[in-house]
């Protein structure tokens, strides 16, 4: 039960998602066009809260993970077309249905079947993306 | 792991201590809705215009599902990889790619989307 940290966290995760109605369609229309601070909001709480969270937690230099391994800030991979061009394509898929991996799950999870189909071609675009990823540009 | 935790954490908030109130959007954004042939929120999170099981909605929701997944692989993060962790560790690369997705969704909220009901 070394995965129970992951499994709580994912619980708190996906419950909190709902609550905030950051898994609901309506909401992210609103947001696109700026008609309400709510989701601003969430996304603002949750980045300064990481901000400070990871400060303290990169600053226990020593101190391991619950796996034993060192913590140390993640290194995103070099590249100068897969941020612009992956997130416009992630972006646009988003506005259209408005859900993203992590509401995805947690709608899965209050029984939508139209979440589990989300899913299901997610899971195809992410298996689409290894196929052709040598062919794009990065 | 965390995956699991996910779903199980969306039952317990919306099914098991479910919100009695419909999602409260701005008036603003309720008129939007109507106006493009959306029924007003009246206690599901999801528009039954989109998510109810018709061929249509069967392309639309899968197809925005591969937009979605493709989208993050190749951008290597989504909303929370880089819009929040990414911003919170302040890395020029989720500073891009939460640009382009915020970019990729007006696209798709301001053009298609009116168009869905």
């Amino acid at each position: 039960m070394r995965y129970l940290p992951y499994l709580l966290s994912g619980i708190v995760f996906g419950f909190l998602l709902v609550k905030a109605e950051a898994v609901s369609w309506y909401r992210l229309q609103e947001m696109f066009h700026l008609q309400s601070f709510h989701m601003y909001g969430l996304i603002l709480s949750a980045v300064i809260t990481g901000h400070i969270g990871s400060r303290i937690v990169l600053q226990r230099a020593g101190r391991p993970s619950v796996e034993g391994t060192p913590i140390a800030k993640p290194v995103k991979p070099p590249g100068r077309f897969r941020y612009p061009l992956g997130g416009l394509i992630f972006g646009f898929g988003w506005g259209l249905i408005g859900l993203c991996p992590g509401p995805i799950f947690a709608m899965v999870g209050s029984g939508s079947l139209g979440a589990l189909l989300v899913l299901g071609g997610a899971l195809h675009g992410t298996w689409l993306y290894g196929a052709l990823q040598h062919r794009l540009p990065h | 792991m965390f995956a699991t935790g996910t779903v199980a954490g969306g039952f317990l908030a919306a099914v098991v201590f479910q919100n009695p109130f419909p999602v409260l959007v701005s008036g603003a954004t309720l008129d939007m809705l109507t106006g493009w042939g959306f029924q007003p929120p009246s206690g599901e999170l999801l528009p039954p215009e989109i998510f109810a099981l018709t061929p249509r909605n069967l392309l639309l929701l899968i197809g925005g599902g591969v937009l979605v997944g493709f989208g993050t692989r190749y951008a290597g993060g989504c909303t929370s990889g880089h819009g929040i962790t990414g911003l919170a560790l302040l890395q020029p690369q989720s500073m891009i790619a939460v640009c382009c997705i915020f970019a990729g969704g007006m696209l798709a909220s301001h053009l298609v989307v009116p168009r869905l009901h």
